[in-house]
């Protein structure tokens, strides 16, 4: 039986922010982990795609209430191929020249009482891609056999990329907001990188959908994707009469939030019908929900906050892109591009994802 | 933990299923440096015998078991080597831990990742020895405090039973009927239905087991030898029929009575599942199969609590064949524990 053997240089490109605030560097002289030193368990992968999300650039800013690692190489949603697994690594379920995902969970322990319960990405040891260890903003980055996602041979790299992260979060949310077809789903932000995913697996899931985001290039994006209805922000005087009139007077069934600020949950308590479900997935750093507690019970409405996914919800997620029912809209761009990049996020001035070629 | 690990030990081996089960002096301890990553040996305190041991003993299932065997799949002891390489998040030398029916899971298939750890790797030697191996991932760690001997049937009867009234989605002030309420499961069953705030119909026969069960929260008692029409006790003993029934048997009578038994929208949990049952009545039927890691969690983190004591025996490992007597026999109320 022969193995594939693969080259495995010491040093490579890598972009690496030196502490919170400051500019992202990319270097051509980061160190490689040599295989020898992987420990069981772990796996060294060539990533050839990687998605940004804004958590990155919130990473680099190092502006939210959990602080990341520093230096930080960031980046989680990152495609390559597996060139070494550690030695005396048992039962890997992937092989060396597998094509796999990196998402933000980079690993889950799979013993602590949140892995049990199903909440792997709440695990107690959680490693987080881009955060707490390495991500995928590099050519080489050390990952975890137990953790990885494999990549369906009929789902490109540079597509799946964002699947890893946007797509299985608006996946899950949408998977655990209580509707049945036919039933409402308002999706604030529907036009960004998380947005117009949501908007796939929510006809996919035969929903029907209020896409709600601003200007002319993200409304023909969403209405292309399938929302059944929009509704502009930046133009409507009373989104919560706006919604109530798409939806026979009664307010939509459950709204999933994916905007990084506050404004997408104003109102939301209020355009929800009795027995709604705001499922909360966008991260303002510093922001609070501001729901009127009077409401919130007396229509019995119920607030989730779904964060990311679990091993088997990104094994869905990625299967119902593999089938072609979600494709991710986004510009690829190179690794060397990722300064621009987060200055582009940062001015609102992206529709769809970004996608980095790493080289 | 410096006490030397011996070569060989005492073992209950079946050789050869016409055959009595020999109990061996001489039968070999894996040593550590036969440990596979991941791979723990525990020096077991005492070992639980299940109804299941019995069958695997008589060749019962289509699927046999490897011979020569070591049976038995509920123990406590405490880890004492682990394998090169093994990993370092898992438990360590010295924890006090459980071994389950199931030994180990892969983690990673769908299954596993839904929260079913139903799959097994290989069929594994049991409980029936002084050391047994296990996987550092898989074992479960007892609760300071819980008791041995009665801590051990949790690992099995206790945690399956829990699981099962989970299943059963009853809440507060609501009917369960327990079939086979004397029984090993069964009268961990009436417990922790006690302890969940439900109402117990116990099912079962013997004044013996009647009044343990009794003492043990159970609120109302049907004798299934002595009933003339047992559906019509049971629906008279609770206001018309229970909200859930637990069937620890795999004979398909009490699962039948319990379809014509149970109020409308009724959930029938079936712990082992037998042939040939009608669908009647909105019910929903639910093949229950152990639990998970977390489940085995709970289920002993309530024992712990002093919610539910195991009424168990203590026997001694030579008296193997005839423990498997005496429960075919019927004759064993509660649990048998084995002390290693």
């Amino acid at each position: 039986m022969s193995e594939p053997t693969f080259d495995i240089p010491k040093i490579q490109k890598a972009a690496v922010v030196a502490k919170a605030g400051s500019t992202v560097q990319v270097r051509n002289d980061q160190p490689v982990k040599s295989p020898a030193d992987l420990a069981p368990g772990e796996c060294l992968v060539k990533l050839h795609f990687t998605g940004v999300c804004h958590t990155d650039l919130h990473a680099a800013l190092g502006d939210w209430p959990v602080k990341p690692m520093i230096p930080l190489i960031g980046g989680h949603e990152g495609v390559g191929t597996i060139v070494a697994i550690g030695k005396n690594t048992s039962h890997s379920p992937v092989k060396l020249g597998q094509r796999v995902g990196i998402k933000w969970v980079a690993d889950s322990c799979l013993n602590c009482e949140q892995c049990r319960k199903g909440h792997e990405q709440n695990c107690y040891n959680v490693k987080l891609s881009g955060y707490t260890v390495d991500g995928t903003f590099s050519q080489y980055v050390v990952s975890y056999v137990n953790s990885v996602t494999p990549i369906p041979d009929n789902l490109e790299s540079a597509a799946a990329a964002s699947i890893l992260c946007a797509g299985v979060t608006v996946y899950r949310a949408l998977k655990y907001s209580e509707t049945s077809p036919g039933e409402w789903i308002v999706l604030p932000g529907a036009g960004g990188g998380l947005g117009h995913m949501a908007i796939q697996y929510a006809k996919y899931m035969g929903r029907r959908v209020i896409a709600i985001d601003g200007g002319e290039e993200k409304r023909k994006l969403c209405e292309e994707l399938g929302a059944d209805a929009w509704i502009d922000y930046t133009v409507s005087q009373d989104i919560v009469a706006d919604v109530k009139k798409i939806t026979d007077g009664r307010g939509a069934h459950a709204a999933v939030v994916t905007t990084a600020s506050s404004s997408g949950y104003v109102q939301a308590v209020d355009y929800l019908r009795e027995n709604g479900h705001l499922m909360a997935v966008g991260l303002p750093g510093d922001a609070k929900l501001d729901a009127s507690i009077f409401f919130t019970v007396f229509k019995g409405i119920t607030i989730h906050g779904s964060y990311v996914g679990n091993r088997q919800d990104a094994v869905e997620a990625i299967d119902i892109a593999a089938s072609g029912a979600v494709k991710c809209h986004y510009q690829l761009k190179k690794l060397s591009d990722i300064e621009q990049v987060y200055n582009d996020i940062t001015n609102g001035k992206v529709a769809g994802r970004i996608v980095l070629e790493v080289v | 933990m410096q006490t030397p690990i011996p070569l060989t030990q005492k073992a209950a081996v079946l050789e050869d299923y016409d055959k009595d089960i020999v109990i061996k002096i001489d039968h070999p301890v894996v040593q550590p440096s036969e440990l596979k990553p991941n791979e723990c040996l525990i020096k077991l305190e005492y070992s639980g015998v299940c109804h299941s041991d019995l069958h695997i003993r008589k060749a019962d299932w289509s699927r046999k078991s490897i011979l020569p065997l070591v049976g038995g799949h509920e123990g406590i002891g405490r880890i004492v080597a682990i394998g090169d390489h093994s990993h370092a998040g898992g438990a360590k030398i010295g924890d006090r831990v459980g071994v389950k029916w199931i030994g180990g899971v892969c983690g990673r298939c769908e299954m596993c990742r839904k929260g079913h750890e139903s799959c097994e790797p290989n069929p594994l030697h049991g409980t029936f020895q002084e050391y047994v191996v296990s996987f550092v991932d898989y074992v479960t760690p007892i609760p300071e405090g819980l008791d041995g001997a009665s801590g051990t049937p949790i690992l099995c009867a206790g945690m399956t039973v829990y699981k099962a009234l989970k299943q059963s989605k009853c809440s507060i002030g609501q009917w369960v009927a327990i079939s086979g309420a004397g029984g090993g499961l069964g009268h961990l069953a009436v417990q922790y239905a006690a302890a969940m705030g439900l109402r117990v119909l116990a099912i079962d026969t013997g004044e013996a087991k009647r009044e343990m069960v009794l003492k043990l929260g159970a609120e109302k008692w049907v004798d299934f030898k002595e009933s003339e029409d047992l559906i019509k006790d049971v629906k008279a003993a609770t206001d018309g029929g229970p909200q859930a029934a637990i069937i620890a048997a795999g004979d398909a009578r009490p699962f039948n009575q319990a379809i014509m038994y149970l109020r409308s929208t009724g959930i029938l949990v079936a712990v082992g599942m037998p042939a040939g049952a009608g669908l009647l009545n909105s019910l929903t039927i639910v093949g229950s199969a152990i639990g998970s890691q977390q489940d085995a969690a709970e289920a002993l983190e309530i024992a712990a609590l002093g919610k539910v004591k195991c009424q168990y025996e203590v026997r001694k490992l030579e008296d193997i064949n005839q423990i498997f007597s005496d429960l075919e026999e019927g004759k064993v109320a509660g649990r048998i524990v084995i002390k290693l």
